[in-house]
């Protein structure tokens, strides 16, 4: 069994894959969505953030 | 921006082929491939701004869509367990209706190894050498070169009557 027999088949399949998709707009819509939800993920991350430190900064300040 | 997109789509256009085949051999269900093609989309998306054309977009694509799919499955631990030769049964035949033997044999010998090792067979069916697939799956050459002697000869022990010899 050679594997280099192969080379020429995996050249085919490669190109059978080609066939289908995704199509430019799959594409565009993946990447538009990706970077819709980065700010609202940021917006909430960083408001859980404040809301820690805000608790921190009072409870230490007691006493 | 939209220059950028437009190039990006073009370039995932290109190159549909290398991450439609990297699914199909990954993984068998259709949703889970659509799904690992969506998150490789997504990784070399954001990997492109750093992308600095220092090798062929072809490498590039390759070296992402693999250690996204093998981060993946190390993540999930969902992968389809590997299967022996022998047992790799007919329903595997049925994702390339009418290919040809080699296709056939291809298809078979790629399924039945690791999440790894199929990565390093697929990289060097493509051309690459033991240097460069090492540098592309974070492994060392040696490794490589072991990996790949190891596949070679369990292959020759179990298809030298499978396939072959029926010919």
């Amino acid at each position: 069994m050679n594997l280099d027999k192969l080379r020429p088949a995996w050249k085919h399949y490669k190109a059978q894959q080609a066939l289908e998709g995704p199509g430019a707009e799959d594409v565009l819509a993946m990447i538009e969505a990706s970077e819709g939800h980065a700010p609202v993920l940021y917006s909430s991350s960083l408001l859980l953030q404040t809301f820690l430190f805000l608790f921190l900064l009072i409870s230490c300040q007691g006493g | 921006m939209e220059v950028h997109k437009t190039q990006f789509v073009q370039m995932i256009h290109q190159n549909r082929g290398i991450i439609n085949s990297l699914c199909q051999l990954y993984y068998r269900r259709v949703e889970d491939r659509e799904d690992a093609r969506q998150d490789i989309i997504l990784q070399l998306w954001r990997s492109y701004p750093s992308f600095r054309q220092e090798s062929a977009v072809s490498t590039w694509v390759y070296r992402v869509a693999l250690n996204t799919l093998l981060a993946k499955i190390r993540k999930e631990k969902r992968c389809l367990p590997s299967e022996s030769l022998e047992s790799t049964d007919e329903a595997n035949w049925m994702a390339i209706p009418q290919a040809d033997d080699d296709l056939q044999l291809l298809h078979q010998i790629i399924q039945s190894l690791r999440p790894q090792d199929k990565a390093v067979v697929i990289l060097y069916l493509e051309g690459y050498k033991n240097r460069e697939i090492a540098e592309m799956l974070a492994m060392s050459p040696t490794n490589v070169s072991t990996k790949l002697n190891r596949i070679k000869t369990t292959l020759k022990k179990q298809y030298i009557n499978l396939s072959y010899e029926s010919r």
